[in-house]
């Protein structure tokens, strides 16, 4: 005897997902990325090409800076005006190093007296790494808040605050 | 009567049983991934691949990047946007200099192409941006300026005038 299906709806149970071990899985995983990804923090030193000219340098200024960073393996030796002149050279100390702090202090004093002008010509010798080059353009190039603050006028006559030192790096020897 | 009702009622209900997730783990895990995101957030959005035979100098530098093409540069290798041109280990990819041994022809020929392309889809679309001059240059600390200074006269004599060293930041 076939028995007719029963019309009574059978209760269905919810299944219920365990999600904790699966949530356990993701925070280690994504730990896991974390710590394997490497973010680093890069910035930039901007510089421009040299532009040989064969016009006359403007007449406006009386005594241009003109200020020129020779880089030897051993010495920095500045140089200013035209034609050039070094006025200051700098060696490496007992341990191979160059004082960089006193290039820069050098430097702010530099510019004290002359708070217009932003340009430094860079002459660097072929054996120096870019390491060397990046520490002395960090020198040349900025002003730290622990040094004297400089100020100049703007074109309302109003003091305004020098945040840069000679930021505008030429590498003057790019051509020979 | 009225018992056998209540009892067919009481056994028609379901259990509604809401699954409850307990998400206090998950929002600390988003907790954790938002400080850490917007910790090495950047907000130039210039996004610049550092190759693994590539070691940046550290500088005290905060100028954030500007957009422009990539010349990476390692002791035996030269890519340009992560794309090797100059391999000194593969015959096919050895270096090649001309002008007096200032001038890298490979990378030469290389950006003179980017900067085509750029200047050709200017040429199609008013909306494109403009030809910037700009050269990333990412650059091994270990490098010596004899070599750098080809790098930098082949960018200029391929017209861009305007280099962006690539430094790392002291924080890192």
């Amino acid at each position: 005897m076939i028995r007719i299906p029963s019309t009574k709806k059978r209760a269905k149970t919810e299944q219920k997902l365990n999600l904790t071990p699966i949530m356990d899985a993701v925070f280690i995983f994504i730990f896991f990325l974390l710590m394997s990804a490497s973010f680093l923090k890069i910035y930039e030193i901007a510089s421009d090409v040299p532009i040989i000219s064969d016009q006359e340098p403007p007449k406006d200024q009386k005594n241009p800076l003109a200020l020129t960073l020779t880089a030897e393996m051993n010495t920095i030796t500045f140089s200013r005006g035209v034609p050039s002149r070094s006025f200051k050279t700098f060696r490496r100390d007992a341990n191979g190093e160059f004082n960089y702090e006193e290039i820069h202090q050098f430097l702010v004093e530099l510019k004290k007296s002359h708070v217009n002008e932003n340009t430094i010509m860079f002459d660097p010798a072929g054996e120096l790494t870019y390491e060397e080059i990046v520490k002395i353009m960090d020198a040349v190039r900025m002003l730290k808040n622990t040094d004297e603050a400089i100020y100049k006028k703007n074109k309302d006559g109003i003091d305004e605050k020098v945040k840069d030192l000679f930021s505008k790096i030429i590498f003057s020897n790019l051509m020979s | 009567m009225s018992r056998a009702r209540s009892m067919r009622v009481r056994r028609g209900k379901k259990k509604n049983s809401v699954a409850d997730v307990d998400i206090t783990s998950l929002l600390d895990i988003l907790t954790i991934l938002l400080v850490f995101l917007l910790q090495s957030y950047n907000s130039s959005g210039v996004i610049i691949n550092v190759p693994k035979e590539i070691n940046l100098p550290i500088s005290q530098s905060e100028s954030v990047n500007n957009f422009g093409v990539n010349v990476q540069v390692s002791q035996s290798q030269i890519w340009v946007n992560d794309n090797e041109i100059i391999n000194t280990t593969d015959p096919d990819k050895r270096s090649q200099l001309d002008q007096g041994d200032r001038r890298i022809v490979p990378l030469y020929n290389e950006l003179v192409k980017l900067k085509e392309t750029v200047k050709q889809s200017e040429k199609l679309s008013p909306e494109v941006k403009k030809f910037s001059g700009v050269v990333n240059l990412v650059l091994d600390k270990s490098l010596k300026y004899s070599y750098l200074k080809k790098v930098m006269y082949t960018c200029g004599a391929a017209g861009y005038k305007e280099f962006k060293f690539v430094v790392m930041s002291e924080a890192n």
